[in-house]
C-alpha cells in the first residue's frame, strides 16, 4: 500500500511541480512561504491518497492548494487583505501546459543550468558523483576534502537539483492517472 | 513552518543512503526504508518527511541524467587548492629538504622549489576559511575572490574582489603581499582585514603591523588602525577603537553593525550578501539606520522598515522595493 501510494506520488504530483508553485505563487503574497505551503499541499494530498487514489490527480492538487490558501487566509486574519483579492475567485485549474516531447530534454537542461549555478565545491561533487560515478569515499580522496563534506554538499546538492526540476513545466499527465490506477489494483 | 527542516533532514538522510551506495536509479524508498532501521523509525508516522523524502529521491535519481553530460573533471583541473592538505603536506616536505640541504651546506643542485598556487572564491551570502600551506589562513567574505603563489622568496595574494581576512603566518624571510588594487599590503606576520570595493580600498589591522602602498605613497599601519586608500591612491588613516574593530571584522560571525547609516549605504550592505536584493527610492534613502543585523537577516531588517519605520516594502521576484 505504501509502494504503491509513493509511486503515484512521484508520478503523478511531483511533475505538476511547476505548475502548483505558478498557481501558489500568483495567489499568496510571500515568496518565502510557497515551500511551505507546497510541502503542505504534497502532505495533504498523500494523506488522501492512502485512503483511495484520486482519479484526477491534478484536479486534487489544485483543489488541495486553493482550500490551504483559504484555510491560511481565514485563520491568519492578519494577512487576509493583502494576502489573496479575492478568495472566491481562486481558480480551481490552471492552464494545461506546454509540449510533451520536449520534457525529457528541458530536465536535463533544467539540471545542467542547475549545475552551472552551483557553489564551486557542491558542483564538483556532484560532478563526481552523478557523471563519473564515483564513490563518497573516492570523491573525498579525488577532491582532497572528509567524507562528510562530500555528504554534505551531496545533501544540498540534492534540494538544488530537485528545485529546479520543480522549475521544469510538464504536461498534464491525464492519461497515466488511469494507468496507475489499473496498476494499484483495488 | 518546518518545510525546510523537513528538507534539510531529508536531505541529510539521503546523502548519507547515498554514502553507503544504496540509491540507484530505480530503487524504490521502500527498499531503503527496508533496509535502514535507524532511516525507517525517522520516516515513520511523518507525511511530511516523507514526501520531502520523495522529492529529494527522485530529483536526485532524475539526476542521473548528467551522465549524458560532457563534463570536465572537477579532480584532474590544475586547481591545487582543492588539494590543499595534499600540497600542504608536500610544500612542508620540500621545505625540510631544502632546509636540510641549506644547513648541512650542500650546493643547490636541489631542484627548484614548487610553486604553490591556488584560487579561491565564495559565493552571495557564502563565508570560507581556506588554510595555506605555510600555516597563514584567510577568511573570505561573501562574493569575494582571492588568487594565491607562494614560492621560495614571496608569498602573493590578490584579492581580486570583495573582502577578507588574513591571519598570516610568521616568516620574516619571506613577505607577505595582499594587492587589493589600489592598495598593497605588506606584512610579515600579523592579522587584518582588506575590504576592496570599486572606488576605495578599506585595510583595518588586528595584530602586529602592516605597510600598505597605494599610488600617492605608502604608510606603516599598526593594530588598532584602519587606512582607507581611494581611487588616487591617496591614504587615510583613522584610529579604532576596540568597539569599531569588533564591527569592522563582524562578517567573520555572519554579522553587520550600521550606527546612523543611510538606508542606502546599508541596502547596499545588505545586498552583498543576500540573493533577494533592496531597492530604497530616493525619497527614504537618507533615512539614517542604527542597529546590528544578521548579514543573511535581510527579511527582519525588511519587517524592522516596515513595521517600525512605517515604509512600505512591496516584493518582487528577489527584489525588495522601499519606498515611503
Amino acid at each position: 500500500m505504501g509502494v504503491s501510494v509513493d509511486d503515484w506520488f512521484v508520478l503523478e504530483v511531483l511533475p505538476l511541480e511547476a505548475a502548483l508553485e505558478r498557481y501558489l505563487r500568483r495567489n499568496w503574497r510571500s515568496v518565502d512561504e510557497i515551500a511551505d505551503l507546497r510541502q503542505e499541499v504534497y502532505a495533504r494530498v498523500y494523506r488522501a491518497a492512502q485512503t483511495r487514489l484520486p482519479e484526477h490527480t491534478r484536479a486534487l492538487v489544485f483543489a488541495t492548494a486553493r482550500n490551504l490558501i483559504v484555510d491560511h487566509v481565514r485563520r491568519e486574519r492578519v494577512v487576509s487583505i493583502e494576502t489573496v483579492m479575492d478568495i472566491d475567485a481562486l481558480p480551481v485549474f490552471t492552464e494545461a501546459e506546454t509540449d510533451s516531447a520536449f520534457t525529457s530534454r528541458s530536465e536535463l537542461r533544467a539540471l545542467q543550468s542547475e549545475l552551472d549555478k552551483m557553489p564551486a565545491r557542491t558542483r564538483d561533487i556532484v560532478i563526481l558523483r552523478k557523471i563519473y560515478g564515483y564513490s563518497q569515499s573516492e570523491t573525498a580522496n579525488q577532491l582532497g576534502v572528509s567524507e562528510p563534506t562530500v555528504e554534505r554538499h551531496v545533501g544540498r546538492g540534492m534540494r538544488q537539483l530537485a528545485d529546479a526540476l520543480g522549475r521544469v513545466l510538464n504536461p498534464g499527465r491525464k492519461t497515466t492517472t488511469s494507468r496507475s490506477r489499473k496498476e494499484q489494483g483495488s | 513552518m518546518t518545510h525546510r527542516q523537513a528538507e534539510r533532514d531529508a536531505s541529510a538522510w539521503l546523502a548519507r543512503l547515498d554514502a553507503e551506495g544504496r540509491i540507484h536509479a530505480d530503487t524504490r524508498l521502500e527498499v531503503l526504508v527496508g533496509e535502514n532501521r535507524e532511516f525507517a523509525e525517522w520516516l515513520k508516522g511523518s507525511i511530511e518527511r516523507r514526501v520531502a523524502v520523495l522529492r529529494l529521491l527522485s530529483a536526485w535519481q532524475s539526476a542521473d541524467r548528467l551522465a549524458a553530460l560532457n563534463v570536465e573533471n572537477p579532480a584532474s583541473r590544475a586547481t591545487p587548492w582543492r588539494q590543499s592538505g595534499l600540497a600542504a603536506a608536500a610544500a612542508i616536505l620540500l621545505f625540510a629538504i631544502v632546509a636540510v640541504a641549506l644547513w648541512r651546506n650542500v650546493p643547490a643542485d636541489v631542484p627548484e622549489l614548487e610553486v604553490f598556487t591556488a584560487n579561491l572564491e565564495t559565493e552571495t551570502g557564502e563565508r570560507e576559511t581556506a588554510s595555506l600551506p605555510e600555516g597563514s589562513r584567510i577568511e573570505l567574505n561573501t562574493a569575494s575572490r582571492v588568487s594565491v603563489r607562494i614560492d621560495a622568496q614571496t608569498r602573493r595574494v590578490e584579492l581580486r574582489d570583495g573582502e577578507a581576512y588574513f591571519d598570516v603566518a610568521s616568516e620574516p624571510a619571506r613577505a607577505f603581499t595582499v594587492d587589493a588594487g589600489l592598495a598593497e599590503v605588506i606584512v610579515l606576520g600579523t592579522r587584518f582585514a582588506i575590504d576592496r570595493r570599486d572606488e576605495r580600498v578599506t585595510l583595518t589591522v588586528i595584530e602586529g603591523s602592516v605597510r600598505v602602498r597605494g599610488a600617492g605613497g605608502s604608510a606603516v599601519l599598526t593594530a588598532g588602525r584602519s587606512a582607507e586608500v581611494d581611487a588616487d591612491g591617496r591614504i587615510d588613516l583613522a584610529d579604532l577603537s576596540q568597539r569599531d574593530l569588533d564591527r569592522a571584522t563582524a562578517w567573520r560571525r555572519g554579522r553587520i553593525y550600521f550606527e546612523d547609516v543611510p538606508l542606502s549605504q546599508v541596502a547596499e550592505e545588505f545586498n552583498r550578501y543576500n540573493r533577494a536584493k533592496l531597492f530604497v527610492h530616493e525619497d527614504v534613502a537618507d533615512i539614517h539606520i542604527g542597529g546590528n543585523f544578521r548579514t543573511d537577516n535581510v527579511e527582519g531588517f525588511v519587517a524592522l522598515l516596515s513595521d517600525g519605520l512605517g515604509l512600505t516594502v512591496e516584493r518582487g521576484n528577489n527584489v525588495l522595493y522601499v519606498t515611503r
